[in-house]
């Protein structure tokens, strides 16, 4: 996958990898189903609860604490990645 | 976790959504009104804490309700005092409060009413969300707005799943069962969640209602069925409160999609229940018409913030209502304070209810209206 840099704190591959694997768990996603960096939540059928549930499952595992505010602003699988590491080098 | 600072508190801990599946994350204000918080807690304060009195009715006649300045006096420090004023005391009263799934609507506001007052808590949480609400509760995510006056925090006993659709399992759907979010979970039809409090706990002295579920809030969806609520009464033993909205007597728009005429039906079935359960046993039946709020399942129907903003510029008291002021009604209509309501709709609301114009209509501009002067 090439990064297309369009935020200047693009996450490394490993932690978009991370993302990945729990979303695919959390939405039950078949193995067939393409999960990319730019896949959108959306795209992959998930409602507002299973956002909630996704950030709730994300902040478990990388012992973050992601505020309601971000937590909205989050769309793709890159952009949730992109927030994990910056809210872990806080 | 990230350290929530006081006036962030109510967002960042309310996460969890369950109002409508269309609903979605949609940025809104922050609702946090510290100031009238306080006052109603401050309120709330002064009339509970007070173990060592004796039931009310019994305790006072007509003449002893003309001194009203013991009600304003606080008396919080000492709960083994003889107590002065008019207390709201549930000590021993087991409350289950169904329609609360997140710690930003009424249904949590009046849980911490009642517990405030001494009340023990159960909820019922709409299922697809029991997951995110119990998870919340763990993590301690609640646990700034589960402070209670007295600094202890609010005990929530059980949760139960609930879905108030359905009565029994006979009526739920092949594709409802099957889903991922109800799979997990087992009896929470009505009568299956009262049945189970029933082998839990005998019985319960405060039943409130604050569950509206309009999918999409365009179809008519009454809340509860008249079997359920019937069912969940008779499995009470004290009083029983909903919550309703202006919208079922006075013309809301967008308030949409037979959510007006469910609160019509429920207003309607408070009176009758009144008669029925206060025939029977002795229930007590009132509905809370409260003003708006900005909670997740107000978000949901998009137009909260106008309301808001049209109460106050229109309704007698200019002020942005809160949660707690009416999970403070709903203590005192659950309390034997209000021994004598029942079959009332009760306005919580500022007074908007009252009135007969839109006094902020340019066509009044030279009328002249009082404005709040605070």
């Amino acid at each position: 996958m090439m990064p297309r840099l369009r935020v200047s704190c693009a996450a490394a591959p490993e932690t978009v990898e991370k993302v990945s694997t729990i979303v695919r768990k959390q939405l039950a996603l078949a193995e067939e189903t393409q999960v990319t960096g730019e896949t959108k939540f959306a795209e992959l059928g998930a409602d507002s609860l299973d956002t909630v549930e996704i950030v709730m499952k994300l902040e478990e595992e990388f012992g973050v604490g992601v505020e309601e505010e971000n937590a909205q602003t989050i769309t793709t699988i890159q952009e949730a990645a992109d927030l994990i590491e910056t809210l872990q080098k806080k | 976790m990230a350290a929530s600072t006081a006036s962030g508190l109510q967002m960042a801990a309310a996460r969890p959504c369950v109002s409508s599946p269309r609903r979605v994350l949609g940025a809104g204000a922050a609702f946090c009104n510290a100031n009238s918080r306080q006052a109603s807690w401050a309120k709330l304060t002064s009339a509970c804490h007070i173990s060592s009195l004796q039931p009310l009715q019994r305790s006072f006649s007509s003449s002893s309700l003309k001194s009203d300045k013991g009600v304003i006096k606080a008396m919080a420090e000492s709960s083994d005092k003889p107590v002065e004023g008019l207390p709201i005391n549930l000590k021993g009263k087991r409350a289950f409060i169904a329609g609360v799934a997140d710690d930003n609507g009424y249904g949590w506001a009046i849980a911490k009413s009642l517990a405030a007052a001494g009340a023990e808590i159960l909820v019922g949480t709409w299922v697809p969300a029991l997951n995110i609400f119990e998870t919340s509760l763990r993590r301690g995510k609640f646990d700034e707005s589960r402070v209670l006056p007295d600094g202890s925090l609010m005990e929530i006993t059980k949760v139960y799943p609930l879905d108030a659709v359905f009565d029994s399992p006979e009526d739920v759907p092949e594709d409802i069962k099957a889903n991922k979010r109800y799979a997990g979970s087992s009896n929470w039809t009505v009568k299956e969640v009262v049945e189970t409090v029933k082998q839990d706990f005998g019985s319960i002295d405060i039943l409130v209602h604050s569950l509206a579920n309009g999918p999409e809030v365009t179809k008519p969806l009454l809340e509860t069925s008249r079997y359920g609520y019937l069912a969940a009464i008779s499995a009470s033993s004290g009083s029983s409160l909903s919550l309703t909205y202006i919208a079922s007597e006075r013309i809301i728009p967008g308030y949409g999609g037979g959510m007006s005429s469910a609160k019509a039906a429920l207003e309607s079935d408070t009176k009758v229940m009144a008669f029925e359960a206060g025939r029977k046993r002795r229930i007590r039946v009132n509905t809370i018409s409260a003003g708006p709020l900005r909670s997740r399942a107000a978000k949901a129907i998009g137009f909260i913030d106008m309301m808001i903003d049209y109460s106050i510029a229109n309704a007698p008291l200019q002020k942005e209502l809160s949660a707690e002021e009416v999970g403070n009604a709903a203590a005192f209509l659950a309390s034997p304070l209000a021994s004598a309501i029942t079959g009332a709709v009760v306005y919580v609301d500022n007074g908007l209810n009252a009135m007969g114009v839109g006094v902020d209509s340019p066509i009044f501009e030279n009328l002249d209206i009082p404005k709040d002067e605070h």
